[in-house]
């Protein structure tokens, strides 16, 4: 069974765009089971609608996609009932926050109500991680620390960054915080992934492609080459991410 | 189709745990079908690594039909960094410059780095530069080096990293000696437009190996949609030419 944990679903006002019809057609082609699909930050601004209508097309594809729903934590209480009523009504199955593209510091005061709502209703939080100066993998490691029940996904393998320069950052994160995971998408050395999973287990390794910005089929290559070496091609590709999900469920 | 890989490392590197002698890259070229790579070192000659150029010359001599060398140097040294890459190319067989502005804290367009890549030019030889992200090897930065140098073959390594491509694509149609390289970046959408947009001729394959997994780079490119003369051109043919008009004593 191969999950992708990260696709982008919608239209986003930061340029790409991705439908339902699109992404099931791409994960037949690739042998991709199911998708985690999470709203854009759309042209109106607004999430609320947007996990509506990923919670719609969850429902219709029940057997292909997790709904994970979005919210911008500057809006306070609104943000932490939105998650409430995105679980307990939308049936959704995770919590999605994009410091980057929302543009807020992931470690502000104002986000911890959040994961503590996320820990009330029992799903994972993923982070768009390594992003300049709102994400760094020691920021989501702050956050980590000031909720420790919360299961936590960095994407990006933690770190953006060309050079390799950011891989202790991220490896550190992950030394610190049992409660932090990586995600595969986009990262640039392929030893840092096989020695996070010998490291830290492969159930803490997600395989995940942030369709459609970055290559669907190429992001799921760049997994299964890194869980070669470790033969845990199974957890990676999929295990571990359903191992994530609302452990009642 | 013979596959060149333009850019990739030997070099045991102690500060970051880089441990990579010629075998490590060797294999990987072997598992990837790949026949020749240009290798560099991780370290700034001679700052980090005085025998730098002697240690590369080595690997070249223990593997002459599969490795070509670049010299990876440090502008700052000035006359003695110019003498270096006139006897690494003269002398040595050495095929190209490389240069990394955030290991030189250098910019591209600072007068030392000017007159190596001047002198890199009257060689016939390329100068490839690491470009990505970060604060001194944007496309943007190395673009005002090519126009200083219009008679250099500058390389963009990583054509522009995550963040910068459009930069990177849109610097080399302005500059006829700018070459975009594919390694790293994780957007094979991105390599078929700049070969759209600036032709074939003028973009180069490599892996960045061994941190990045030459096999999955010459995946990447697989995703990329090129047709056949594309590829033989981007994966091996237009490096090949470029380096055969190295001079020589």
């Amino acid at each position: 069974m191969i999950v992708d944990s990260h696709v982008l679903v919608g239209k986003s006002i930061h340029g790409y765009e991705l439908q339902p019809e699109t992404l099931l057609s791409n994960m037949d082609a690739y042998g991709i089971d199911r998708a985690v699909i999470i709203p854009v930050q759309p042209y109106s601004y607004h999430l609320e609608p947007e996990n509506d209508r990923i919670a719609r097309i969850a429902k219709t594809h029940a057997d292909r996609f997790i709904p994970f729903c979005r919210v911008d934590p500057r809006q306070g209480e609104a943000a932490v009932r939105e998650v409430a009523r995105a679980v307990d009504e939308l049936g959704m199955q995770g919590v999605y926050l994009h410091p980057w593209e929302e543009g807020y510091r992931i470690n502000a005061d104002f986000v911890v109500p959040v994961l503590e709502q996320a820990v009330a209703c029992d799903v994972p939080v993923m982070i768009a991680t390594g992003y300049p100066l709102v994400s760094h993998a020691l920021q989501v490691a702050d956050l980590a620390g000031r909720v420790p029940k919360a299961r936590i996904v960095m994407t990006h393998g933690g770190q953006i960054n060309i050079s390799g320069l950011a891989q202790p950052d991220a490896y550190l994160a992950m030394q610190q915080h049992a409660n932090l995971h990586l995600e595969t998408s986009g990262v640039y050395r392929q030893d840092f992934l096989e020695d996070a999973i010998d490291a830290f287990g492969a159930h803490r390794v997600l395989f995940g492609s942030n369709a459609p910005r970055m290559h669907q089929g190429f992001e799921l290559d760049r997994a299964k080459f890194a869980a070669k070496r470790s033969g845990k091609l199974h957890e990676v590709l999929g295990g571990s991410l359903l191992n994530l999900l609302k452990r009642g469920g | 189709m013979e596959i060149v890989d333009s850019h990739t490392h030997v070099d045991e590197f102690e500060a970051f745990g880089w441990y990579d002698p010629p075998e490590t890259i060797i294999d990987l070229l072997d598992e990837a079908g790949i026949r020749k790579a240009v290798i560099m070192t991780y370290c700034d000659a001679p700052v980090l690594k005085e025998d730098g150029l002697q240690y590369i010359a080595q690997a070249v001599r223990q593997y002459p039909d599969r490795l070509i060398g670049y010299a990876r140097l440090h502008p700052q040294m000035k006359q003695k960094a110019l003498a270096m890459l006139e006897e690494a190319v003269l002398d040595l067989g050495f095929k190209g410059l490389k240069l990394h502005p955030e290991s030189l804290t250098t910019h591209p367009y600072h007068d030392a780095a000017i007159a190596l890549i001047r002198k890199a030019g009257e060689l016939n030889a390329p100068a490839l530069f690491h470009c990505g992200d970060e604060s001194m090897s944007l496309p943007l930065q190395i673009a005002r080096a090519a126009e200083l140098c219009p008679q250099t073959k500058i390389i963009l390594g990583h054509m522009g990293g995550y963040f910068h491509l459009d930069d990177a694509i849109r610097m080399a149609e302005k500059y006829e000696n700018l070459y975009l390289e594919t390694s790293a970046t994780p957007y094979p959408d991105k390599i078929r437009e700049a070969v759209s947009r600036i032709g074939a001729e003028r973009v180069l394959f490599a892996s960045d190996g061994p941190g990045c997994n030459p096999a999955l780079e010459v995946k990447k490119l697989s995703h990329a949609r090129l047709t056949d003369r594309e590829m033989r051109l981007v994966m091996g043919e237009n490096i090949l030419q470029m380096l055969e008009q190295v001079r020589t004593r």
